[in-house]
């Protein structure tokens, strides 16, 4: 049996390539292994240093262990990893033989040599390739197919790995994210680090946030990120996912949009409705006060028809009695005038209100035309007995105008005041010019406006107080018609007041021409005054009216006496004792209601004829009246024949008593 | 100057001055041994050398270094006996493969790599001065193959014998400059009694010798 070398046996038999070397460096031992992998055999190296067997190979590494081992005792480790090809080696399949070495000296001091182990690394490094290659197939499958943007960043915040998405929806190639700080691609860059810290604290997911993202085209857009930490062993990194939200914050704002649209349409339905609704009452306003108008209108177009039928009555009896003739035929005219005047406004109104008023200006004097107003009022002025004083500047203030408009304006606010100011007030008007315009103001001192009225006092058919003692008559149009009036002319009218019982105050503004010719000399004022076995007292605040009623009477032999309010009324009666009273229910100081209910508590008035005289001849009204205590109730105008009958009547036959 | 001491055994300044010295020679020749493997200057320099109390040496590191760790270790036996480390803050050893084997590979490579890199830089550095110090002190050292540890400082200070756990640690504090890139990093070297005793005997050969302190 032939002698075996088992420790050549084992050498050869190791899976490893084994080459020994002596203490000069020379190979001493080659194993088979090296001869398969090298191509070499042992008598082809040994006696060889590892320079002259792998020439050209770059083996200073190899070299310098050798040193190491054999002079420092040192084991040396030389991977495949830092030292690629470190030897030319090749696998039996004639591959390049990937290889560790492993250099480590051989017992002595100094070293009898050293051993060097080649350790094949082909498969391990093959298999980490695949495995890394697999690894990578997958990511590819998850985090480049991602429609998402997924984001590896390092602990310095640098981005460490950027998918397909990043690149898709922030328009920056791979190169561009990668390597650089992930902060400036957020706005504000802030952002970022605050993310960051939110996760390096939590460890846990953070719920999304919202993050603005500039995108390389200098567009802005929102996206929704969730991040996690995770380790690889050594470092920190944060996985960032975006989703892009972009379209879901469109249509968000879309809806927010929609609601406040929503929220708007409700408000301004709801303003519509209100302004609906002011309108309705408004109109329903206008209509009260059209109806109240027109009853007024009936009752004003009356009320002179009765002093004009007793005057034609008067004019018959008195027939040869020039004097009664005269001034009988002087009243009629008045109050013809009056009926005149009345249906002049409502036809004033009426064109204006169709814009078929035109004016004729002229250049005039402000002082002319207040005469003229004045003459025009005076019946009404000096009726009341009131005192008017005018303040007009001395030197003559021109103005260009339609002087009868104008003159009817100042007519119309003297008339106003004189009805709503008792007896006996005053009545100034002043004159002042100030800039471009001259101010004329007509005061009183009788029974104001309330504040809450000072605005609607120029509204047509208004009369501030509805009650009775207070109703002067008039339409209600005599202010409108002044307001209308002076806007034409490009001047402004207001009220004052300084409250019920105060007196008012009319300020009209009138634009003054730069420079005018004074026309003619204004026409001359003219004043215009006011007069059977049973004793009557008529009471009308109609003077005319009561004056020719009871002279009527009295031409059919009763005895009368006149009163021209309320409290006048019941001071003659309770000296006269009258058997009938005619009440007109309109009166001042106390109306003809509060008047009957007065004589009727006196013990002698108990038993009186009482006689509503009114224009007001509706239902309601003789109710009105019959509750108040009248035994009759006539409409005007009184036929004064009617009357002697009634009286006769209600004399012969049982009346009723009327309790005190 | 105080005497560095530990237990039974207290260098004198002399002693110590010595051992710094022969410390900054087998470190500068790691670093122009790492200097040809890598083909790029390395800057080694050690800043200060200490003698520590295993405990103290633990400590140290837990208050100067991050909690995880990575350690290239060796073991060595000759005239004296023990272990030597070299430890990175583990955050830190990716950047020193990538400053030695250069920036041109990408993150995945160089995470491939990183284990064997850092297993053959520890080499390198442990065995220039260990081989260093032994020649120095004409003695002679059987270094071994290097492995890499990951953990925190007290694993690294507490591994099973053989060799046996010294007390005693030589902590080395050492800073790399390769491609304009620092890290601060840290030599230890265990040694038992025994091997602290022969240490301080060859160190006084040595001056005896030199009559002083070694020069490079």
């Amino acid at each position: 049996m032939p002698q075996v070398d088992l420790e050549q046996s084992i050498l050869d038999g190791i899976a490893v390539g084994l080459i020994v070397l002596a203490a000069d460096k020379t190979i001493a031992r080659w194993n088979t292994w090296m001869v398969a992998a090298s191509n070499r055999s042992f008598g082809a190296v040994e006696g060889k240093t590892i320079a002259e067997v792998f020439q050209g190979a770059r083996i200073d590494a190899v070299e310098r262990a050798i040193d190491f081992a054999l002079t420092g005792g040192a084991s040396t480790l030389l991977t495949n990893a830092m030292h690629p090809e470190l030897l030319p080696l090749s696998t039996l399949a004639g591959q390049p033989l990937l290889h560790d070495v492993v250099i480590s000296p051989l017992p002595g001091a100094p070293s009898s040599g050293c051993l060097l182990q080649i350790i094949d690394v082909t498969e391990a490094t093959r298999r980490e390739r695949f495995l890394r290659d697999r690894q990578n197939a997958r990511y590819y499958a998850l985090v480049e197919s991602a429609p998402d943007v997924i984001l590896n960043v390092d602990s310095e915040g640098v981005i460490r790995l950027a998918n397909a998405a990043a690149s898709r929806h922030f328009g920056y190639s791979a190169e561009e994210l990668v390597g650089h700080k992930a902060a400036q691609f957020f706005e504000p860059e802030s952002a970022w680090p605050d993310i960051w810290r939110s996760v390096a604290t939590s460890s846990v997911a953070e719920a999304p946030v919202e993050v603005p993202v500039r995108l390389k085209d200098g567009g802005l857009r929102h996206f929704e990120l969730s991040a996690a930490p995770w380790t690889d062993g050594t470092r920190t990194f944060t996985t960032a996912i975006l989703r892009d939200i972009e379209n879901r914050r469109a249509a968000e704002a879309v809806l927010r949009e929609s609601e406040r649209q929503s929220r708007a349409n409700e408000r301004a339905m709801a303003e519509l409705n209100e302004a609906l609704r002011e309108s309705t009452d408004q109109l329903r306003a206008m209509d009260r006060r059209k109806n109240e108008f027109l009853a007024t209108l009936a009752h004003e177009l009356r009320n002179p028809l009765a002093p004009l039928r007793n005057g034609l009555q008067l004019l018959k009896i008195a027939k040869d009695d020039v004097a009664l003739s005269e001034r009988t035929r002087h009243m009629m005219d008045v109050q013809v005038g009056h009926m005149v005047r009345l249906i002049d406004d409502l036809l004033d109104v009426s064109r204006i209100s169709n814009d078929r008023i035109a004016l004729t200006k002229e250049v005039t004097s402000l002082d002319r035309i207040i005469r003229q107003a004045v003459v025009t009022s005076n019946p009404l002025i000096h009726g009341q007995q009131h005192t008017l004083t005018i303040d007009l500047p001395p030197h003559e203030i021109a103005l260009e105008v339609d002087a009868v408009r104008m003159t009817q304006v100042f007519a119309n606010l003297l008339n106003n005041a004189a009805k709503y100011t008792p007896a006996h007030g005053s009545i100034t008007i002043t004159a002042e010019e100030r800039d471009d315009s001259v101010i004329v103001r007509v005061i009183d001192n009788g029974i104001g406006i309330p504040r809450e009225s000072l605005r609607q006092v120029f509204e047509m058919f208004m009369q501030v107080d509805q009650s009775l003692e207070r109703a002067q008559g008039g339409l209600g149009i005599g202010l409108s018609l002044v307001k209308r009036l002076v806007e034409m002319h490009g001047g402004t009218v207001e009220a004052n007041s300084r409250g019920p019982g105060m007196g008012s105050e009319f300020v009209v503004r009138l634009p003054v021409p730069k420079r005018s010719v004074m026309a003619g000399p204004a026409g001359e004022p003219s004043a215009a005054p006011a007069p059977m076995a049973q004793r009557i007292l008529v009471a009308d605040d109609n003077k005319d009216a009561a004056a020719t009623l009871a002279l009527l009477l009295k031409l059919l032999g009763h005895e009368t006496r006149t009163a021209n309010d309320g409290i006048e009324a019941v001071e003659i009666a309770c000296q006269f004792r009258p058997e009938v009273v005619l009440l007109d229910i309109g009166m001042p100081r106390l109306n003809g209601y509060d008047t009957a209910r007065r004589l009727r508590q006196e013990t002698w008035g108990r038993d009186l004829l009482l006689v509503a005289l009114t224009g007001w001849g509706q239902e309601a009204d003789r109710l009105k009246s019959s509750g108040a205590g009248f035994d009759l109730h006539l409409v005007k105008p009184i036929n004064v024949a009617e009357i002697q009958r009634l009286i006769v009547r209600s004399r012969s036959s049982p009346r009723t008593r009327h309790p005190a | 100057m105080t005497a560095e001491a530990y237990g039974d055994v207290a260098l004198s300044d002399l002693e110590f001055d010595s051992l710094t010295e022969l410390v900054n020679l087998g470190v500068s020749r790691a670093a122009s041994n790492l200097a040809l493997m890598v083909r790029e200057e390395v800057v080694l320099t050690v800043p200060k050398v200490a003698l520590l109390s295993r405990n103290d040496a633990i400590r140290t590191l837990g208050e100067r270094a991050a909690k995880s760790l990575v350690a290239v270790h060796q073991t060595f036996e000759g005239a004296i006996v023990g272990r030597a480390l070299l430890i990175f803050p583990e955050e830190k050893s990716l950047e020193l493969v990538r400053s030695l084997v250069g920036s041109e590979l990408s993150n995945e490579e160089i995470i491939e790599l990183e284990q064997e890199a850092l297993a053959e830089t520890g080499n390198v550095i442990l065995n220039s001065c260990l081989a260093t110090i032994a020649n120095s002190l004409q003695s002679s050292l059987k270094m071994s193959l290097p492995e890499v540890l990951r953990g925190e400082s007290a694993r690294f200070f507490s591994l099973p014998p053989p060799p046996a756990g010294g007390t005693t640690v030589m902590f080395i504090y050492i800073d790399f400059l390769v491609r304009r890139r620092n890290i601060e990093g840290y030599i230890a070297m265990m040694m038992d009694l025994p091997s602290l005793t022969a240490l301080q005997s060859l160190l006084q050969d040595l001056i005896r010798r030199t009559g002083g302190p070694v020069s490079g």
